[in-house]
């Protein structure tokens, strides 16, 4: 799958957590979930378990400290997917 | 340093499923999910630690910088209905609990010294507001103690996302942790 597809992806899974429009408008891989999407820290765990759901994968607790980005995000679904 | 989290308790009813399949799991320890699966509320009981949680990533964010996310890394230990602990990377961080009808409030205090606590009802809930509220509440506070105008002081954020307040051009040395959720905000100053 490519970055741009997996992006369509992430979004739509987001999008029902993010509490700024306008950086979910212009999102980019540079996003981050908390700073940017403002994406309250409990519900980045929904996040997680919702992109596990989509993928069919597993993120331990390692791959998951550094989901804190679309960038690390996208990292850590391809060397899944992989 | 310090750190502090409020949780507005039914904000999060809305917002949160802790009961969702996976959510404790990659939230709490074993000994968490003991403590939660025993407890005489579950559902304060989880959102009481995820409080402790925050509150004590933030006091030690401050110092260690590098962020991350793995709750489970964060280990709570209770010691009565207010009292607790956290360890993050062996270091301990002592935190106090309040439990009000509708909200839930940890702070955390690594200082001496102690900490004076401001909480209030945010009227608009849209994200922008709340930190607009949180951060005419820290300049409120830090203006009555150290009296400076009101109108001088101003925040900036640094690029790992921590506010820090200045006079003119000048960073104030001051500690202090925001938080909102919801209806509810907090502001600590040591």
């Amino acid at each position: 799958m490519t970055n741009e597809e997996l992006i369509l992806k992430l979004k739509k899974i987001v999008k029902p957590y993010i509490q700024d429009e306008n950086a979910f408008e212009n999102l980019t891989e540079e996003t981050d979930f908390i700073n940017d999407l403002k994406i309250n820290s409990a519900n980045l765990v929904d996040v997680i378990l919702d992109v596990e759901d989509e993928f069919d994968i597993e993120i331990d607790n390692d791959a998951m400290e550094k989901m804190l980005d679309i960038k690390n995000a996208l990292a850590i679904i391809q060397s899944k997917l992989a | 340093m310090i750190g502090n989290d409020i949780i507005d308790i039914n904000f999060t009813k809305e917002q949160s499923n802790w009961k969702r399949k996976g959510f404790l799991d990659k939230v709490f320890t074993k000994e968490e999910k003991y403590l939660i699966k025993n407890s005489e509320c579950p559902f304060l009981s989880v959102w009481r630690m995820w409080s402790m949680k925050e509150s004590a990533y933030k006091s030690h964010l401050q110092y260690h910088k590098k962020r991350f996310f793995n709750p489970k890394k964060l280990e709570c230990f209770i010691q009565d209905t207010k009292k607790g602990y956290v360890i993050i990377n062996q270091i301990k961080y002592l935190t106090h609990t309040i439990f009000e009808s509708n909200y839930i409030y940890t702070t955390t205090n690594s200082s001496e010294r102690g900490i004076k606590n401001c909480c209030f009802y945010i009227e608009n809930t849209i994200i922008k507001n709340q930190q607009k509220e949180v951060y005419h509440q820290l300049k409120k506070m830090v203006s009555n103690k150290l009296t400076i105008n009101y109108n001088e002081l101003f925040i900036q954020k640094s690029i790992a996302g921590i506010p820090k307040l200045f006079v003119q051009d000048q960073e104030i040395d001051i500690q202090f942790s925001l938080t909102h959720h919801g209806h509810y905000g907090a502001v600590s100053i040591l």
